[in-house]
C-alpha cells in the first residue's frame, strides 16, 4: 500500500476556553493515498469544515496530528504552512473561489507566482490544469464572465496546479444545480483518478457516492464509514 | 510577523499583488477615484504653489525683475576706476572723475557683448484739464528683447521720437485715452508746467501690469517735466548681454579698473557666492512651517484614506483569504493591499501633479490677474515637484499601511469566513494613547513656555540695538512640532477608545443616533481615521486662529479710525523752496478739498522733525515687526491727540514742555531714552530722555510718529518742522463712497492718498478662511465615512427596509453619524487647538494671548451643523430592498 | 404491469418479434430489470388478445413471427406515458416499516438499523455511482434508470439521516442515566463505552 497523501491521527479541536469551549473534532483518523477520494459526510456543526482546515493547515488542531505528504503540518511555521499551502494543497470551497480581479489563467497560475515561478513558466502550468479539467478554453475570462460551474472546474484547476497533488474540497458543488454538480464531481473524481488525493466535505450523499470511501462525521466524531464497495452485482440483487 | 524571520525569504514578490491592485482599482473605480484624489488634491496644491511661488517669487523672479533675460547691469560710474568695488558693494566709493555719459560701454565689455540703456524711473505730475494725475514714467528703449521685462509695447506702435510714449492701460484708462481698448488716435499727454507729447499706442509692464505708467524713449521730451529735469545724470546702468560663454565672475573685477559696475545675474540666482550680498532668511525658517502644513496635510490625506483603504480591504478579505489559501504568506497578503496603495498613490500623485499643472496653464489670466504681472513662461522647482509627488506616493502606501497590517495579521480562516476579531493591541490602544498623549500635551506646553521665556529674555537683552536681529525660537518650535505631533497620535489612539465608549453609552438614545454611535463604534476601522482627521483640522484651524489673534493683540494699525492719510509728495525737490512752498500750499488745498467731501471731515497736519540735510529724524527701534516706524513728530497739540486717540495728560504735556520726548511705543525705549539713528547721514545719533505713553488701544500707528517732541525742544536740536503727513478725519457714519470720492478728489489734485485699511478686516477674513478650510475637510471626512458607511451597511439598511422603516431613516441616519463624527472630532480638535494655541502663538514673536471667540464659535457650531445638513442632503431617502453581494 | 408498457413503447419504434423485444428491453433499461423469454410471450400474447398488438404477417429468417402496434394500442401508451405515476402504484417501503418496528420492538437497537442500512445504501449509491461512471452520454435510457436509482438511493440515505438525529434526539426510558439536554450522540457514547 502507497503512503497516504493527507493523515489525520486521532485529531482533535477545540475551540474557545472555560464555559465557551466548543469541541468541534473529538479524536478523528482518517487518511487518503494518493488516486483515492474520500468523502466526510454530516450535518452542519459536525464538524467537516474544521477537519478540511485541519488537513489543509488553515488551522492547527488541539491535539493529535495532520501529516500533508509526510510533513506533520504543526511543526511547521506560518511562513512554513504557507508553502506547503502553496506546493502541495489544494483548496475548493463552496463559492467565490476565485479572485474577481485575475483571470482563470492568473487564478490558477496564483499558487505557482507566489512561489516565485516565472510568469511563462507559470501560465504554461496553468493553461495545462485548466486543459486537465476541460475549460483551457476560458482561460482570459475573469470570474464575472465565467458560470459557476466553470468557476469550479477552474478552482479545482487551481488546486491541482503544478506539483499539488492533494485536493481539499468543501461543498464545491453547494452552490451549483444537481447536474452542474455533477459535472463538477466527475472532474474530481477524473483528477484522483490520475492521482491525486481527494478530501471531500459534502452533506449530499449523492455526491459523496463519486468517492472511494465515506466517512460519516457526527458531533466531531465518526460514527460511521464505508470501505471500498463490494461488487457490482451483489448490490444490484439486494435493491428493490 | 517574527517567526517569518526563519523562512529564508517571501518568494513570488510584488508581481501578483501589484497584477490584483491593478485590477481592483479598475473593478471597485469610485472607491479609487476617492482615494486617488484624496492624495492628489493636495498634490495639485502643492504643484499650483510651487508653480506661482517660483514664478513670481524668488530668486529667478528677482533677476528677472531687475535684469530680465540680460547677463548683468553695468553701472557706468563717473569715476574712472572703482579699486574697492566688487558685486552688492556701493559703486559711488571710486576714484578718477569723468562724464558717465561719455563712456561707450559696450567698446568695454567682450566682442559680441551688447549693452542697451538701464531703465531710469521717474515720478511725474499730468494736467488733464483741471486735475492733476500722477504718474510713474519709465525711460527706456522699449522694442528691444533685453528691455522686454521693464515695458512691451501691447497695442499701437513704438515711439519714434523724443515726443511719442506709451502708457499703460490703467493710466490710459485714467486719462480717458482709450478708444475701444485701443489708444484713440491722436491722444496727447501733457506734464503739469511741462512737455506735451503724443501716445502712440498701448504698454504692458510685466512686472506690474496694474499701475499707471508712462513708458518714454531714454531722451523723451517729458524729462524737461518738473521733478525730472533735475535727474541725477552721475551714473548711467546698462542691460548686458554677453556673448556665450563669457563668465560675469570674471568679467566684474576687469570692469572695476574702469570704472563700470557689473552685477552679473548670479548675485540675483546665487546670492551666496557674493560676500557683499544679503542671501535671505534661514532655511529652516521657511521650510519649518512649510513643513509643519505639509506634514499635516499628509496625515490628513493618510487618515482619510486610511479609511476607505480599510473599508476596501475588510470587503476584499475574502479574496485575501483565498491568497493565504492557496499558500500566499503574511506577507503576501499585506502587499496585496499595500501594491492598491502604491498604484493608488501613483495614480494620485502623477494626477494631482498634471491636474496643479494644468490649473496653472489654464488659469494663466487668472494668476496674472492676482499677481498683476505677465507670465511668459512657468518656472517650476523640478526637486520640489518630485518630493511632492514622492509624498504624495508614500501617502498612498501609508494609508494603505494599517489596513495592510490588519489583515496580514488575521489567521485565513477568519479571512476567508470575513470573520473579524478584536485584537489585543486593539484593545490596549486608548491606554497607550493616554500616556502618549499626555506626553504630547506637556511637551506642547514646555515648549510654549520656553518660547515666551525666550521672548522675554531678548527683550531685556543688555544690548539692545541691532534693529534686524531676532529672538531665537528654533529649539521651542522644533519641541511644539514634535510634540505636537505626539499629541496627535495620542489623540488619535484615544479616539477609538472614546468611539467605543459612547457606543456603550448609546442604548438611551433615540434609535438613529443610537445605530449611528453603535455603528461608528463597530467599524472603527473608518470610524477612527474620519473623527481624527476632523480633529487635526480643527485643531489646526484653532491654532492659526490663536496665533492670528495673538498676532492681533500686539499689531500695529496703520491708522485711526475713520482717517485717510496723505502723505507729502516724496519726489518733492525740498531744496527747492518755492517748489516746496507749492507743494505745501497744494497738500493742504487738497486735504481740505477732502474733508470737504466728507462727512465731519477735518484735515490735521502732523508735522515731523527733520534734521539740517532734510532727512526725517527717525528713531533706532530693537525689535522688528512689533515697533511701528521710529519717526520723531512735533508734537502740535492736534497731532498728538490724534496720535494718542486722546487728549494728552497734564503730566505728559509738562514732560514735553521739559524737553523729553514721549514714545509711544516701549521697544524704542532703552533705559528711559530714545536714540536717534543717523543712516549714514553724516549726522551723529543722540540720545534723547523719553518717556513711554501707551496708547489706551494699542500700540502706534504706523503712519503716523510714533514719539513726540516739543517744538522747543527740536528747535534746540537745529531740526525743523516739516509738512510730512496730514490726516484727513471723518464722522463714523461717512459711507465708503464718501470715501472713495474724497480719495479720488484728493488723487485727482496730485496727492499721495493711502487708503484707509484695517488689520483687523485682513484677520477676521483669515480666521473665516481658516474655519472655512476646516469646515470643508470636515465635510470631505465625513461625506467619506458616511459614503462608505452606506456602502459597508448596505444589508444593514435593506434589514431596516425589509423590516418596515420609512425612508426617510435612511437620511436620519447619515445625519445622526455625521454629527456623531464631527462631533467627536471637532471637540477633540478643539482641545487639542486650544493646547498647541498657547504654544504656538509665541512662535510668530507675540507675547499677547487671546481667545479668538468668533472662529471657535463658527468652528464648534458651524462645522457639525454643515456636515450633518450636507451628510443628510447628498444621503439617498431611498432604502436598498437587496443585499446586493458585491 | 409496466412489462406491458415496455414492450408497446419498444413495439411504438418498429415492428420486433419475441427476442428482439426482450434484448431491447434490456438495453433500454441497463439489465437491471431482467426478463425471461417467458414473460416476453406470455404478455404479448395477452396483448394480442386484447388488441393492443398484431402480427404483422411477415416472419423472419428463423420463422419467428413480427408485432406490431395496432392503434388501439399507441392510443393506450399514450395515455399511459402522459398519466403520472402515483406513490398507491409503488408497492409498500419495507425499510420504513423495518426501521418503525426496530424502535417499538424491545431490545432492537433502531440507530444500529438505521446506520447499518446507511451503509449499505450508500455503498449501492457508490456502485450506481460507478456504473454511470462508466456509461457513456450516449447511453441516455440507461442514465435516467441509474439517476432514477441514484436519487431515489439518496433520498433514502437523507431519511436515514434524519432518522438517526430524531433517533438520537429522543427521549431516553427512565431506566437509563438522563443526559442533558443539547447532549446526545456524545454523552450517549460515553455511557455506553
Amino acid at each position: 500500500m502507497t503512503e497516504y497523501a493527507i493523515e489525520l491521527r486521532d485529531v482533535t479541536r477545540v475551540h474557545g476556553t472555560g464555559e465557551t469551549q466548543v469541541s468541534a473534532l473529538a479524536g478523528v483518523s482518517i487518511g487518503v493515498r494518493p488516486g483515492q477520494l474520500v468523502a466526510v459526510m454530516g450535518a452542519s456543526g459536525s464538524g467537516k469544515s474544521t477537519l478540511l482546515q485541519l488537513a489543509g493547515g488553515l488551522d492547527l488542531p488541539s491535539g493529535g496530528s495532520v501529516h500533508v505528504e509526510g510533513v506533520r503540518l504543526g511543526e511547521q511555521t506560518r511562513a512554513g504552512l504557507a508553502a506547503l499551502r502553496r506546493r502541495s494543497i489544494g483548496y475548493v470551497f463552496q463559492d467565490l473561489n476565485l479572485i474577481p480581479a485575475l483571470t482563470a489563467a492568473e487564478n490558477v497560475a496564483l499558487p505557482r507566482e507566489l512561489d516565485g515561478v516565472k510568469v511563462a513558466r507559470a501560465r504554461e502550468e496553468a493553461l495545462t490544469a485548466l486543459r486537465e479539467v476541460g475549460v483551457e478554453d476560458l482561460a482570459n475570462r475573469f470570474p464575472d464572465q465565467m458560470s459557476g460551474g466553470q468557476q469550479q472546474r477552474v478552482a479545482i484547476a487551481r488546486a491541482l496546479v503544478g506539483p499539488r497533488r492533494v485536493l481539499l474540497a468543501d461543498e464545491p458543488t453547494g452552490a451549483l444545480d444537481s447536474y452542474t454538480g455533477e459535472a463538477v464531481l466527475k472532474v474530481i473524481r477524473a483528477r484522483c483518478d490520475a492521482g491525486a488525493a481527494g478530501l471531500l466535505v459534502t452533506h449530499e450523499a449523492r455526491h459523496a457516492a463519486w468517492a472511494d470511501q465515506i466517512v460519516f462525521l457526527s458531533d466531531g466524531r465518526i460514527v460511521d464509514e464505508t470501505g471500498v464497495a463490494p461488487a457490482a452485482d451483489t448490490l444490484l440483487e439486494g435493491a428493490s | 510577523m517574527s517567526e517569518l524571520a526563519s523562512e529564508p525569504k517571501t518568494r513570488g514578490g510584488w508581481r501578483p499583488a501589484l497584477r490584483i491592485a491593478r485590477r481592483s482599482v479598475r473593478r471597485h473605480l469610485g472607491r479609487s477615484i476617492l482615494i486617488a484624489a484624496l492624495i492628489a488634491v493636495p498634490i495639485a496644491g502643492a504643484t499650483l504653489m510651487d508653480g506661482l511661488l517660483r514664478t513670481l517669487t524668488g530668486p529667478e523672479h528677482s533677476a528677472y525683475e531687475r535684469m530680465g533675460e540680460a547677463d548683468g547691469q553695468a553701472l557706468v560710474t563717473d569715476h574712472t576706476t572703482l579699486p574697492n568695488w566688487q558685486p552688492g558693494g556701493d559703486p559711488s566709493d571710486g576714484t578718477g572723475e569723468r562724464k558717465a555719459t561719455s563712456v561707450d560701454v559696450e567698446r568695454l565689455l567682450p566682442p559680441g557683448s551688447r549693452a542697451v540703456p538701464d531703465l531710469v524711473f521717474g515720478l511725474i505730475r499730468l494736467t488733464e484739464g483741471d486735475r492733476i494725475v500722477r504718474a510713474d514714467i519709465d525711460l527706456v528703449p522699449v522694442g528691444d528683447p533685453l528691455t522686454d521685462h521693464i515695458a512691451r509695447l501691447d497695442s499701437g506702435r513704438l515711439p519714434k521720437g523724443p515726443d511719442e510714449v506709451l502708457v499703460t492701460e490703467p493710466l490710459a484708462e485714467r486719462l480717458g485715452l482709450l478708444d475701444g481698448g485701443e489708444v484713440r488716435a491722436g491722444a496727447t499727454i501733457t506734464a503739469d508746467d511741462g512737455p506735451r507729447v503724443a501716445v502712440t499706442g498701448l504698454a504692458v509692464v510685466p512686472t506690474s501690469t496694474d499701475w499707471p505708467v508712462i513708458v518714454a524713449p531714454p531722451d523723451s521730451a517729458l524729462k524737461r517735466a518738473p521733478g525730472l529735469a533735475d535727474m541725477d545724470e552721475s551714473a548711467r546702468q546698462y542691460l548686458v548681454d554677453l556673448p556665450p560663454g563669457a563668465d560675469g565672475d570674471a568679467l566684474w573685477p576687469k570692469l572695476t579698473a574702469q570704472g563700470v559696475a557689473f552685477t552679473p545675474r548670479a548675485v540675483l540666482t546665487d546670492p551666496a557666492r557674493y560676500p557683499l550680498v544679503y542671501s535671505g532668511e534661514s532655511a529652516l525658517e521657511t521650510i519649518g512651517p512649510i513643513a509643519l502644513i505639509v506634514g499635516f496635510g499628509v496625515l490628513e490625506v493618510v487618515l482619510l484614506a486610511g479609511a476607505a483603504f480599510a473599508v476596501g480591504a475588510r470587503r476584499q478579505v475574502r479574496e485575501l483569504g483565498l491568497i493565504a489559501a492557496n499558500g500566499g504568506t503574511a506577507k503576501h497578503v499585506g502587499r496585496t493591499v499595500l501594491a492598491q496603495g502604491l498604484t493608488l498613490g501613483l495614480f494620485g500623485a502623477v494626477g494631482g501633479l498634471l491636474f496643479g499643472g494644468l490649473l496653472l496653464y489654464a488659469g494663466k489670466p487668472l494668476w496674472e490677474g492676482f499677481s498683476a504681472e505677465v507670465v511668459d513662461t512657468w518656472r517650476f522647482g523640478w526637486i520640489e515637484l518630485a518630493v511632492a509627488g514622492l509624498v504624495g506616493l508614500l501617502s498612498g502606501l501609508g494609508a494603505a499601511l494599517l489596513p495592510a497590517i490588519g489583515v496580514a495579521r488575521m489567521r485565513p480562516v477568519d479571512a476567508l469566513a470575513q470573520r473579524f476579531r478584536a485584537t489585543a493591541l486593539g484593545a490596549r490602544l486608548p491606554v497607550v494613547g493616554v500616556v502618549v498623549l499626555a506626553v504630547g500635551i506637556a511637551g506642547v506646553v514646555v515648549s510654549g513656555v520656553l518660547a515666551r521665556q525666550r521672548i522675554v529674555e531678548f527683550r531685556d537683552r543688555p544690548n539692545a540695538t541691532d534693529g534686524y536681529a531676532q529672538p531665537d525660537l528654533s529649539l521651542p518650535t522644533l519641541g511644539v512640532l514634535v510634540a505636537g505631533l505626539v499629541a496627535v497620535i495620542g489623540l488619535v489612539m484615544v479616539t477609538s477608545g472614546l468611539v467605543a465608549t459612547l457606543a456603550r453609552a448609546a442604548g438611551r438614545l433615540p434609535l438613529s443616533s443610537r445605530l449611528a454611535m453603535r455603528d461608528a463604534g463597530r467599524h472603527r476601522h473608518r470610524t477612527v481615521p474620519a473623527v481624527a482627521a476632523i480633529m487635526i483640522v480643527v485643531a489646526g484651524s484653532v491654532t492659526l486662529a490663536f496665533v492670528f489673534a495673538a498676532s492681533a493683540v500686539g499689531d500695529v494699525k496703520t491708522t485711526p479710525d475713520d482717517t485717510i492719510t496723505v502723505h507729502a509728495d516724496p519726489s518733492l525737490n525740498r531744496q527747492d523752496p518755492g517748489q516746496e512752498a507749492d507743494a505745501r500750499r497744494d497738500i493742504l488745498d487738497g486735504t481740505r478739498a477732502m474733508a470737504a467731501a466728507l462727512p465731519g471731515g477735518t484735515a490735521v497736519a502732523v508735522p515731523a522733525a527733520a534734521q539740517q540735510d532734510n532727512a526725517m529724524v527717525a528713531l533706532a527701534v530693537d525689535q522688528q515687526g512689533r515697533c511701528s516706524t521710529g519717526q520723531i513728530g512735533i508734537a502740535d497739540p492736534a497731532a498728538l491727540e490724534l496720535a494718542l486717540g486722546h487728549k494728552p495728560s497734564a503730566a505728559v504735556l509738562a514732560d514735553l514742555e521739559s524737553g523729553t520726548v514721549v514714545a509711544l511705543d516701549e521697544c524704542m525705549l532703552t533705559s528711559g531714552a530714545v536714540r536717534t539713528e543717523t543712516f549714514g547721514s553724516g549726522e551723529k545719533p543722540v540720545e534723547l530722555a523719553a518717556r513711554y505713553e501707551p496708547r489706551p488701544a494699542g500700540t502706534a500707528y504706523f503712519e503716523l510718529p510714533a514719539a513726540f517732541i516739543s517744538p522747543k525742544a527740536a528747535r534746540e536740536r537745529g531740526w525743523t518742522a516739516r509738512l510730512d503727513v496730514i490726516a484727513v478725519r471723518f464722522s463714523p457714519s461717512a459711507t465708503q463712497d464718501d470715501i472713495d470720492k474724497a480719495i479720488a478728489t484728493g488723487e485727482d489734485r496730485g496727492l499721495q492718498v493711502s487708503d484707509p485699511y484695517d488689520v483687523e478686516d485682513e484677520v477676521n477674513l483669515a480666521n473665516l478662511a481658516l474655519a472655512g478650510g476646516a469646515g470643508l475637510v470636515t465635510l470631505l471626512g465625513v461625506a467619506v465615512t458616511v459614503a462608505l458607511s452606506a456602502a459597508e451597511g448596505r444589508a444593514d439598511l435593506a434589514t431596516l427596509a425589509a423590516i418596515g422603516a420609512q425612508p426617510r431613516r435612511r437620511r436620519t441616519l447619515a445625519g445622526a453619524q455625521a454629527l456623531v463624527l464631527s462631533g467627536v472630532g471637532t471637540l477633540l480638535g478643539l482641545v487639542l487647538g486650544g493646547v498647541l494655541g498657547f504654544a504656538a502663538a509665541p512662535l510668530s514673536g507675540a507675547l499677547g494671548f487671546a481667545v479668538p471667540w468668533q472662529n471657535l464659535a463658527i468652528t464648534v457650531l458651524g462645522v457639525p451643523v454643515l456636515a450633518v445638513c450636507v451628510a443628510m442632503a447628498v444621503t439617498r431617502s431611498r432604502l436598498p430592498m437587496v443585499r446586493r453581494v458585491e | 404491469m409496466s412489462i406491458k408498457y415496455g414492450l408497446l413503447a419498444l413495439l411504438e419504434r418498429q415492428p420486433m418479434y419475441g427476442y428482439q423485444l426482450r434484448s431491447e428491453f434490456e438495453r433500454s433499461t441497463g439489465a437491471t430489470w431482467p426478463l425471461n423469454i417467458g414473460q416476453v410471450y406470455t404478455t404479448l400474447s395477452r396483448l394480442h388478445r386484447d388488441g393492443l398488438v398484431e402480427e404483422t404477417g411477415e416472419s423472419d429468417e428463423q420463422g419467428k413471427v413480427v408485432y406490431r402496434l395496432t392503434d388501439a394500442g399507441s392510443a393506450d401508451l399514450a395515455r399511459w406515458f402522459t398519466t403520472p405515476v402515483t406513490q398507491d402504484d409503488r408497492p409498500r417501503d419495507e425499510l420504513a416499516i423495518k426501521v418503525a418496528l426496530a424502535v417499538t420492538t424491545p431490545g432492537v437497537d433502531a440507530r444500529a438499523v438505521v446506520q447499518a442500512q446507511r451503509t449499505a445504501t450508500v455503498r449501492h449509491l457508490q456502485e450506481l455511482t460507478r456504473l454511470k461512471a462508466s456509461a457513456g452520454e450516449e447511453d441516455m435510457a440507461w442514465l435516467l434508470v441509474l439517476d432514477s436509482m441514484i436519487f431515489r438511493s439518496e433520498a433514502e440515505v437523507r431519511w436515514l439521516d434524519h432518522s438517526e438525529t430524531r433517533l438520537a434526539r429522543m427521549p431516553r426510558p427512565p431506566a437509563r442515566p438522563v443526559a442533558e439536554s443539547g447532549q446526545n450522540e456524545q454523552t450517549n457514547q460515553e455511557v455506553t463505552r
